[in-house]
């Protein structure tokens, strides 16, 4: 039995997890998965004479999870000195106390 | 008294400005720090023990004289003096607003192509104080209509100032009951001078609570409509990163430094300076651009709009030319000094004097003028790049820090919840459970009679070791800006475990940048909202804060205090026994009856260490009246990334079990 | 924030809205713009987004604008030094996560993807999936009708929250304990995502945990997306109890920071789009516990206590894992700042509300008491004091052990109460309590009441030592507790001696036909002082109802008998005795004391109100009302649904979207929303015509209340009035109402017209 760690940097998250786990626990020769999208790596436990590495790469590129590929899609790149453009597009401008705020916050469960 | 002269070291404690002294010294230029050595400060005047407002003096107040010609008091004389130097700060700000308040009439009007409305949001905020209507109304209409409506505020002719309603209730009740609600902000200037006239008001305590009045009209009025349509024009700041300190001149490239107060041809000539046409002229001369840098407000202005480095504050205006990096220093307004002229005589560098208030001798004049202010602002750049292939020989010391400044009120109730939970709630918490210890605003001139940025920068390091937040404006900003105390790392290096857990979990550096000096309305706004947010009180009074200004030395710094006194704080002025020494009566009034009447006091303390034991002991007795916790910096510290390093650094598989922690 | 948690935020908003733009791209090309998006039995669309944004999806289409907005609320990484800051930034990005969650959510509806298939798992009661046909799966997003139906629990903090568990505990044992310490505390669990692969719902199926509706445990789906879910019940609660209008987006998160009490237990290692979904809920005031290391964020103010907090559990200092999970739900509730009563009642099984909802399978049952093969009975009477020994719990004949395995035997629970404030109308008012402290015990079972109470014992709870003398342990306990105001001593028998048993049932059947007749005078005539409930007014702020003999409360929790002794409970509490006072108009039901109180308790909202109209000045709602009654016009007449019922109405709405005009404390006659045993009043909207007037009504309710029903026909001279209201059966428009109502010749059509 042999362990492997693969970085996927495209596993972000827990329902990413899910596919990925799909995509290696079928083949022939895989063990046992740790698939960890708090690090994008997965641990695979496997039996060399069955399955090699190749093979796991394979079927995670066919997943859509190719190893030390890609990268999470950022949507908002900095710019140079002001880096948010959030700012002026969702314009908060508050100069005082919102009454809302006041309103809901005295103790209202009194029973 | 002649007076010994300081060495550099002596003269500043900012390692840059100390370089520049000794080159001054070495090639035997006067500043305006060997000229504080060589002149002794009148003993008299400094104490306001001087009356020179008729023929039949001056009077000398001093010894056994006792009463002036008329027979004034040295009360009613130190009185008159400081409320005068009241009228000409308030002035100056709210003559600054005034002038914003034409640029955006003559941009709505299409007078001013080149200035348009770039934040509508906020122009609505305006609109809604002061009553303009905005319902299915173009922006052009409303802004037409709210830089008439500013203008009115300047002379209005029933009522009181509109902008007084921003401040808590309790605070309004006050100034109503004591009968000093500014009713327009010329007419409080004017009736200031009226009363100072010869034999006119005669009673200390009667003529300063018109100085309170005329104070109010410029925090409340002047220096906040100045603020507010500084961002309608050019935008509300947010955080953006920069450098501080003359460092930031740039030896390849043509250094343009823009100094004084107003943001309007400042912005035109960041502008300029990005026109590619010009960069390639700038190249044609052998540059390899346009470094932009900025002195004083302007600097701040330009600095937390547009991120334009801070060359440095009020003293080093001289040491920048000095550097003999700089091809123009383009100013403006306020706190110019008459100096840098026969400083810049001595290299290239070409003063430039733009605003019809401000001609100086020797200086070139290129009068700004709103309808065809980028023109202008070309020309100006254009000639600066004329002088980059005179350069001599450039001493620019290799010293800057960087700074992230940027926080208006707006943005700082952003950054305490985002779009959707935006609050001072978190900053309110913070207080009253203790992470921080109370709020001081560190703000304020430079004194060439005080050693440069030495009693900025010790209390800044003082009060961020006791978990104090400070928010700073003007020449105290870029002190701090410059000492590094406004970078986000600064949070998780000097500050207290309170203080720092709220820096950590904010983003913020512990030193907030609010902007420039008449952005001092900023700290106004965001106290009146701690106060109306709830759990530090109903009143700006009874919030732990603190205001002061411990390099001071202007009449607008003396306007500030006054109207932030008038507004509930408690202030500090620094490095001196101020200008009302003369008179016990004076100084009792200012202090205790202004305190019984309004809840603010005003004092005078030279000394940086009574600056930090007053304030902290003022804030305890704030904190202790709320029946708030007692600061107890042993109780924090505990949040933040500190556990992550070392579980980011063990392999995977280990990784796997030990996010569960340790087993016990 | 702390920058590492900022940064992984940040980075996980903009990874899932950019996955959920592809993936609605995709879907829009497959399957059309016009493809209907919708989540099961809800007036609320997807509701964060309509919550947050007022836009209503009903097509793939209209997700378009969610994710533009939800791209808007995005941001760029902090840096890793001079860094700008990321608080604010960071919360956005979470209202980004959340809307492109839903959006998510909303395209696998439309694919027919949700709710995830889970085969073999049964729910203890669950959103409703026709089409599935059965087929095991989980719950997906709560439906209208079981939000509102847990909104009076909700309310009088009987339910003081939600907790949302995201991933996967430590261990089976330590998910069944964590569950089991919220499930004491009556707080709501809802379960999603998991920790490679593994999710909390996967180790409660294993361990045989009961889940669904009615065991307070809801298992929503396998990842972290579908934690938009609890978010969609927190924001769903604003708009339904708290009267708050769509689009009123920091009204609706306030009103979750300050009144609904819920937080996160992220369980097991956290990635990006765990820690965004978590920066979502912080905007919502709700914080997160994590049983790993990660960054704690301390400092308050978004959310009202602490907003991040690490519990690593191999840390937690405790000997077993139920004392981990207990010392971790424990910090978790104190963070949040919920306030939780929790009676210790002294038996060998699990006890809290939570079990309330259990079923006891014939194949799993110990014993049972009542039903078919014996007779059950419960008593309570007011006895003098020096005749009740307090605590005196006597078990009187043969014991559980003389039973075989599923047996029946007869029981009887008498308890004697004695008190100085104690009144015999109290009576009825504390037996009916028996209920929910005997179901309270977790593998007991209580159905029915009076003499045909029906109880059952499950094995498990015979093998952990449950015995017959614990039942007085537990009313013994619940009684001190929960009436202590009134209850000075009791004492308890639990009879199972035949003799006796007869005896007492004799005695029994005596004072309960003597309290029906007691019941049959307490008219509204017949009083002087209705009482007032305000319970409500934590969450519709406005909103009073006056509970009269003839009209009890319209969440059918309180009738006058409960308001009374809840007044003697608590002088100074939500139900406050309101003198009648001059009566203005006899046949309305307008009284001066009335609309003097209902206008000081609604603030001035309401002006006047009448008792016994519908169609002016009608009470008002708040959000757990059991029925709306609504006017029909064209049939002269009115229509009655309940909230179980998800079907078209006549009016042309479901009961959800009729829901939303009923409530929220406004006035609006012709609507109006009231508990169901009003229906049976001869006061039900006397002054427009009473009983005679309902035309429609929801076939649940025909079925549920056919006794009740069928008296009140007689009542009302017409026997076979029942048949003539029609139903969702029968029709479910105007149209097809009218038609119905002339071939029944329903009495409605020739009586006054309402207008």
């Amino acid at each position: 039995m042999e362990k492997v760690v693969l970085d996927v940097p495209t596993l972000w998250a827990d329902h990413h997890v899910l596919k990925v786990r799909e995509a290696l626990l079928p083949l022939e020769g895989v063990k046992d998965v740790y698939a960890s999208s708090a690090w994008k790596k997965v641990l695979v436990s496997y039996d060399p004479g069955k399955v090699n590495v190749a093979a796991l790469e394979k079927a995670l590129a066919d997943a859509n999870y190719p190893v030390g590929e890609g990268k999470m899609p950022m949507l908002v790149q900095p710019t140079e000195k002001r880096r948010d453009p959030a700012w002026a597009e969702m314009a908060y401008r508050v100069t005082e106390t919102n009454r809302v705020d006041l309103e809901m916050s005295g103790e209202f469960r009194r029973y | 008294m002649a007076k010994k002269e300081r060495t550099p070291e002596e003269s500043s404690r900012d390692e840059a400005a100390i370089r520049l002294l000794e080159h001054a010294c070495a090639i035997e230029v006067e500043t305006a720090f060997t000229r504080a050595d060589a002149i002794a400060a009148c003993n008299i005047g400094s104490q306001g023990l001087c009356c020179k407002n008729c023929s039949m003096g001056p009077c000398r107040l001093v010894g056994k004289t006792v009463r002036g010609v008329c027979g004034a008091t040295i009360a009613t004389v130190a009185a008159r003096n400081f409320a005068r130097a009241v009228a000409a700060g308030a002035s100056a700000h709210s003559d600054h607003g005034r002038g914003l308040a034409y640029t955006l009439l003559e941009a709505a009007e299409g007078k001013a192509p080149d200035y348009v409305v770039r934040d509508p949001v906020k122009l609505n905020e305006m609109a809604r104080y002061l009553g303009v209507k905005t319902a299915d109304r173009s922006i052009e209409e409303i802004a037409k209509d709210v830089a008439l409506a500013s203008l009115t505020e300047f002379g209005k002719v029933e009522g009181t100032v509109s902008y007084l309603k921003r401040a808590p209730v309790k605070r309004q009740k006050i100034w109503q009951e004591q009968g000093i609600e500014p009713r327009s902000i010329d007419r409080e200037i004017v009736e200031m001078l009226h009363r100072t006239h010869i034999g006119n008001d005669q009673d200390a305590e009667h003529i300063l609570d018109q100085a309170l009045r005329c104070a109010l009209g410029d925090g409340w009025g002047g220096s906040m409509l100045a603020t507010d349509l500084s961002d309608v024009l050019f935008g509300t700041p947010a955080p953006v990163r920069s450098g501080a300190n003359l460092g930031i001149l740039n030896n390849n490239k043509v250094n343009i430094v823009v100094h004084g107060h107003e943001p309007t041809l400042s912005e035109m000539i960041v502008a300029a300076s990005l026109d590619p046409e010009l960069i390639e002229y700038a190249r044609s001369k052998g540059a390899d651009g346009i470094q932009l840098s900025g002195i004083c407000c302007t600097a701040n202005e330009t600095l937390m709009r547009q991120g334009v480095p801070l060359a440095g504050n009020f003293l080093q205006q001289e040491l920048a030319i000095l550097t003999g990096a700089v091809e123009a220093m383009v100013v403006d307004i306020q706190c110019i000094m008459q100096g840098i002229v026969p400083v810049a005589e001595r290299y290239h560098t070409e003063i430039i004097t733009t605003s019809p208030k401000v001609k100086i001798t020797g200086a070139t004049h290129i009068e700004f003028e709103e309808h065809r202010a980028l023109e202008i602002a070309k020309e100006i750049v254009r000639r600066a790049i004329d002088h980059f292939p005179e350069r001599g020989e450039m001493i620019v010391p290799d010293v800057q820090a960087s700074v992230v400044p940027g926080f208006s009120h707006e943005y700082i109730t952003y950054a305490l919840g985002g779009f959707y939970r935006g609050s001072l709630r978190p900053l309110n918490d913070a207080i009253a459970a203790g992470r921080i210890r109370g709020v001081v605003a560190n703000i304020g001139c430079n004194n060439a009679r005080v050693c440069h940025d030495e009693l900025f920068r010790y209390v800044a390091t003082e009060f961020l070791k006791n978990d104090v937040l400070l928010v700073e404006t003007g020449c105290g900003a870029i002190a701090s800006a410059k000492q590094g105390y406004m970078t986000p790392e600064a949070a998780l290096e000097v500050a207290g475990p309170g203080l720092r857990e709220v820096c950590e979990t904010v983003g913020i550096p512990p030193v907030l940048h609010l902007g420039s000096c008449v952005d001092n309305s900023r700290i106004l706004t965001v106290l009146a909202q701690m106060a109306t947010e709830g759990g530090l009180g109903q009143d700006i009074a009874d919030i732990p804060a603190v205001g002061m200004a411990p390099e001071w030395m202007s009449e607008k710094a003396i306007s500030i205090a006054t109207y932030c006194v008038a507004s509930g704080a408690y202030v500090i002025m620094g490095g001196s026994t101020g200008p009302v020494s003369g008179s016990e009566e004076v100084l009792h009034i200012l202090s205790e009856v202004w305190e019984s009447k309004i809840g603010g006091r005003l004092e005078f303390v030279v000394e940086g260490e009574e600056i930090v034991r007053r304030s902290l002991e003022h804030i305890d007795k704030k904190r202790a009246a709320l029946g708030l916790p007692e600061y107890d910096a042993s109780k924090w510290g505990k949040s933040g990334d500190w556990r992550m390093p070392e579980l980011l650094e063990l392999p995977f598989e280990k990784q796997i079990e030990a996010v569960y922690g340790v087993n016990r | 924030m702390s920058r590492y948690i900022a940064t992984r935020a940040i980075r996980g908003s903009n990874a899932l809205v950019a996955e959920a733009e592809a993936l609605l791209k995709q879907a829009v090309e497959e399957k059309g713009a016009d493809t209907p998006v919708a989540f099961p039995n809800t007036a609320y669309f997807l509701p964060v987004t309509f919550g947050m944004l007022a836009h209503e999806v009903n097509t793939l289409g209209d997700l378009e604008f969610s994710l533009a907005h939800a791209k808007k609320l995005l941001h760029p990484l902090p840096e890793d030094n001079l860094w700008v800051p990321y608080l604010g930034e960071t919360l956005d990005s979470g209202m980004a996560t959340l809307l492109a969650a839903e959006a998510i959510e909303g395209v696998r509806f439309a694919y027919g993807e949700e709710p995830t298939l889970y085969p073999g798992l049964e729910l203890a009661g669950s959103t409703s999936y026709p089409q599935l046909n059965g087929t095991g799966h989980l719950n997906g997003p709560i439906d209208d009708i079981q939000l509102r139906s847990w909104g009076i629990q909700l309310v009088d903090g009987r339910m003081p929250g939600f907790a949302a568990l995201v991933g996967a505990a430590h261990s089976n044992e330590a998910a069944v304990a964590i569950v089991r310490e919220l499930q004491r505390r009556n707080i709501l669990t809802f379960l999603c995502g998991n920790t490679n692969g593994r999710s909390v719902i996967d180790q409660l199926h294993e361990e045989g945990v009961e889940m669904g509706y009615d065991t307070y445990i809801v298992p929503f789906g396998t990842d972290t997306i579908s934690a938009i879910y609890p978010l969609g019940f927190a924001t769903r609660s604003a708009l339904t109890f708290g009267g708050l209008k769509a689009g009123q987006w920091r009204d609706i998160l306030i009103y979750n920071k300050f009144r609904v009490f819920a937080f996160v237990l992220a369980l097991g290692e956290v990635d990006d789009l765990k820690y965004a979904a978590a920066a979502g809920a912080i905007s919502y005031g709700f914080p997160t516990i994590a049983d790993t290391v990660i960054p704690e964020i301390l400092p308050t103010g978004v959310t009202r206590y602490e907003h991040v907090i690490s519990m690593p559990w191999n840390e937690i200092e405790a000997e077993t894992e139920e004392e981990r999970a207990a010392k971790m739900v424990q910090r978790a509730i104190e963070v949040r700042g919920v306030k939780v009563k929790i009676t210790e009642v002294p038996v060998p099984v699990a006890y809290g509300s939570a079990f309330e909802g259990e079923v006891v399978r014939r194949a799993d049952m110990r014993a049972e008491f009542g039903g078919k093969n014996s007779r059950a009975f419960e008593y309570l009477l007011m006895a003098p004091m020096d005749e009740v020994e307090d605590g005196k719990i006597e078990l009187i004949g043969p014991g559980l052990d003389t039973l075989d395995e599923g047996g029946s035997m007869d029981l009887a629970l008498v308890v004697e109460v004695a008190g100085r404030k104690m009144q015999e109308d109290f009576e009825p008012v504390l037996e009916r309590q028996f209920h929910y402290f005997i179901n309270g015990a977790s593998g007991i079972q209580h159905i029915g009441q009076r003499d045909i109470t029906w109880i059952r014992i499950s094995k498990a709870a015979a093998e952990k030592g449950f015995d017959l003398k614990h039942f007085g342990d537990i009313l013994y306990a619940r009684f001190h507790a929960d009436f202590g105001a009134i209850v000075d001593k009791l004492q308890i028998k639990i009879i199972t001696d035949p003799d006796l048993h007869a005896e007492w049932l004799a005695k029994a059947r005596e004072a309960y036909d003597f309290r029906n007749r007691r019941l049959a005078d307490l008219t509204d005539d017949a009083v002087d002082t209705f009482y007032s409930c305000i319970l409500c007014q934590s969450f519709a702020p406005t909103h009073v109802c006056v509970v009269s003999p003839q009209r009890l409360g319209l969440c059918g929790a309180y009738n006058w008998l409960d308001c009374k002794a809840s007044y003697e409970i608590n002088p100074t509490g939500p139900n406050q005795p309101i003198q009648k006072g001059q009566c203005l108009d006899d046949d309305k039901g307008y009284f001066a004391g009335v609309n003097e109180y209902a206008k000081m308790a609604s603030q001035g909202t309401v002006e006047e109100v009448t008792m016994y109209s519908i169609m002016e000045n009608p009470m008002t709602a708040c959000g757990c009302f059991e029925c709306i009654v609504m006017v029909i016009p064209e049939a002269n007449g009115v229509m009655v649904v309940s909230r179980e019922d998800p079907s078209m109405t006549p009016a042309g709405m479901t009961f959800s979207t009729l829901a939303g005009i009923a409530g929220g404390g406004l006035q609006t006659p012709g609507i109006m929303g009231v508990g169901k045993f009003y229906l049976t009043s001869p006061k039900f909207v006397s002054a427009d015509g009473g009983f005679k007037r309902i035309v429609w009504m929801s076939s649940f309710l025909k079925e549920t209340m056919a006794e009740e029903f069928k008296q009140v026909a007689e009542r009302e001279g017409d026997p076979d009035l029942i048949a003539k209201i029609a139903d969702e059966t029968i029709c479910t428009d105007v149209e097809g109402l009218l038609a119905y109502l002339e071939s029944v010749g329903h009495p409605a059509l020739t009586m006054d017209m309402m207008f």
